[in-house]
């Protein structure tokens, strides 16, 4: 055999070989079984020594932040987007644009089942990022403040936007209260009628964020927006304190 | 509902599956991150690498397929790949030493505990145990080796021993290792010989 081949199992196993050294190494590779043993040998050899690594404490939001970074990396590689998703309907191909000032890059959120909409947990990202392309592309922005605390320090911004026929209510929240047990974070449209309930949201961190398709009786001006901190996703009208609200101007 | 096999999830993520990564990267993420930071003693390194791990499998740029053994080794050699590579772009060298410092790790206790991470804390154990009862010069030519990825090259220039004894004198160390790791594991209370 090409000893001198066989010498380089070393820097193959480290990946420092160039790209057309180890296409030839594993072309070498193929034929001898000499090397092919070897190299199964180092693998077995090795497999345990990455436990060698004391736990160490991930630091804080590295999950939202790399999982936001995998989501929006696929995001560019895919035009257009995947169109299994459970995600609010899409009736063209997307063209990812960059996201415009006023929406600020969130985590993924858990969100409730509404009035028969199911918005699933790590979509919502990608949902508004949805939006947002379609807004900058077709859609009317109707809507937008940034939303003030009442209770506690949370913030946000909530935008209404028009897609086709309807109307949404973008959400996004930081600084949110933790929630215990059944609670959500319910979102409010305000007229001179009182609330009506405008989306429900969970998260498991401290940011969360919904869209919600308001039906045809509410897609209607509105005077302001509220945020609040209910003791279950079944409040008709707000029982818990109030987090944040904003008037629409 | 039962608990998705890695394998599982795995095969949902490639289908797009975006609860199904998270689920993964929930499952993995403190032992990725702490592999890379091993490697790399860097916490904003070691994020970048598991970043870069989780867009491979995304991606799909990384296959994993089960006649490849078993799921986390696959992860934590793309892990070793993926900070390899990072290190030697950033051109930095990890200091030589390590191994010693690894002794005092693992005395935090680790609260929750999913299934990998007691054989995570078994086999660290076992392999600080073992790494112990190597000669000095075994010792750091695993760890020049593996811990860092360096060429045969620069092993052989570092240790000052002859180029082509160095995948001959790895190999040596490699199989010490695993005799004592054997040893060490049949000592201990449930420990299995199934190696």
């Amino acid at each position: 055999m090409d000893r001198q081949m066989c010498d380089q199992l070393v820097d193959y196993f480290n990946g420092l070989l160039s790209k057309a050294e180890q296409n030839a190494f594993e072309k070498h590779l193929e034929a001898c079984e000499e090397c092919q043993l070897e190299l199964t040998e180092w693998q077995l050899l090795t497999d345990d020594l990455p436990y060698i690594a004391g736990s160490v404490n991930p630091p804080e939001g590295m999950k939202e932040r790399v999982l936001n970074s995998v989501f929006d990396e696929a995001l560019k590689l895919e035009e257009p987007l995947n169109a299994s998703l459970p995600i609010i309907e899409i009736d063209r191909p997307l063209k990812k644009k960059s996201i415009s000032g006023w929406f600020p890059v969130i985590a993924a959120a858990l969100v409730l089942s509404i009035g028969g909409n199911i918005f699933l947990a790590s979509m919502v990202k990608t949902q508004q990022e949805d939006l947002t392309a379609q807004s900058e592309a077709v859609d009317q922005l109707l809507a937008f403040v940034n939303l003030t605390s009442v209770e506690g320090n949370s913030t946000g911004t909530a935008s209404i936007v028009k897609h086709g026929d309807e109307t949404r209510v973008v959400v996004q929240a930081t600084s949110l209260p933790k929630l215990a047990n059944d609670e959500v974070y319910q979102v409010w449209l305000i007229d001179e009628e009182g609330p009506k309930r405008a989306g429900t949201f969970k998260s498991d961190s401290t940011k969360g964020a919904v869209v919600f398709t308001l039906s045809e009786d509410m897609d209607k001006s509105w005077e302001q927006v509220a945020v609040s901190h209910e003791p279950s996703s079944d409040s008709q009208t707000p029982l818990g304190s109030v987090l944040m609200a904003s008037k629409f101007e | 509902m039962l608990k998705q096999t890695d394998a599982q999830l795995y095969n949902r993520i490639r289908s797009k599956d975006q609860i199904a990564l998270e689920e993964l990267y929930n499952r993995y993420e403190r032992l990725v991150y702490s592999f890379a930071y091993r490697l790399t003693q860097n916490s904003q390194m070691a994020e970048d690498i598991i970043q870069e791990v989780f867009t491979k499998i995304w991606n799909s740029n990384a296959l994993y397929t089960e006649d490849k053994g078993k799921f986390t080794s696959w992860l934590l050699t793309i892990t070793r790949n993926t900070s390899l590579d990072i290190l030697r772009k950033k051109g930095k060298q990890q200091e030589v030493g390590l191994l010693d410092k690894d002794a005092e790790q693992m005395k935090s206790p680790i609260e929750e505990m999913p299934e990998h991470m007691l054989e995570w804390k078994e086999k660290g154990t076992v392999l600080r145990k073992a790494i112990n009862r190597l000669k000095e010069e075994q010792r750091t030519i695993v760890e020049l080796f593996y811990y860092h990825g360096l060429s045969q090259e620069t092993i052989s220039r570092k240790l000052d021993i002859p180029l082509g004894t160095v995948k001959s004198r790895i190999r040596l160390a490699l199989q010490h290792l695993r005799r004592h790791l054997e040893t060490e594991r049949g000592m201990m209370p449930n420990g299995s010989s199934d190696v």
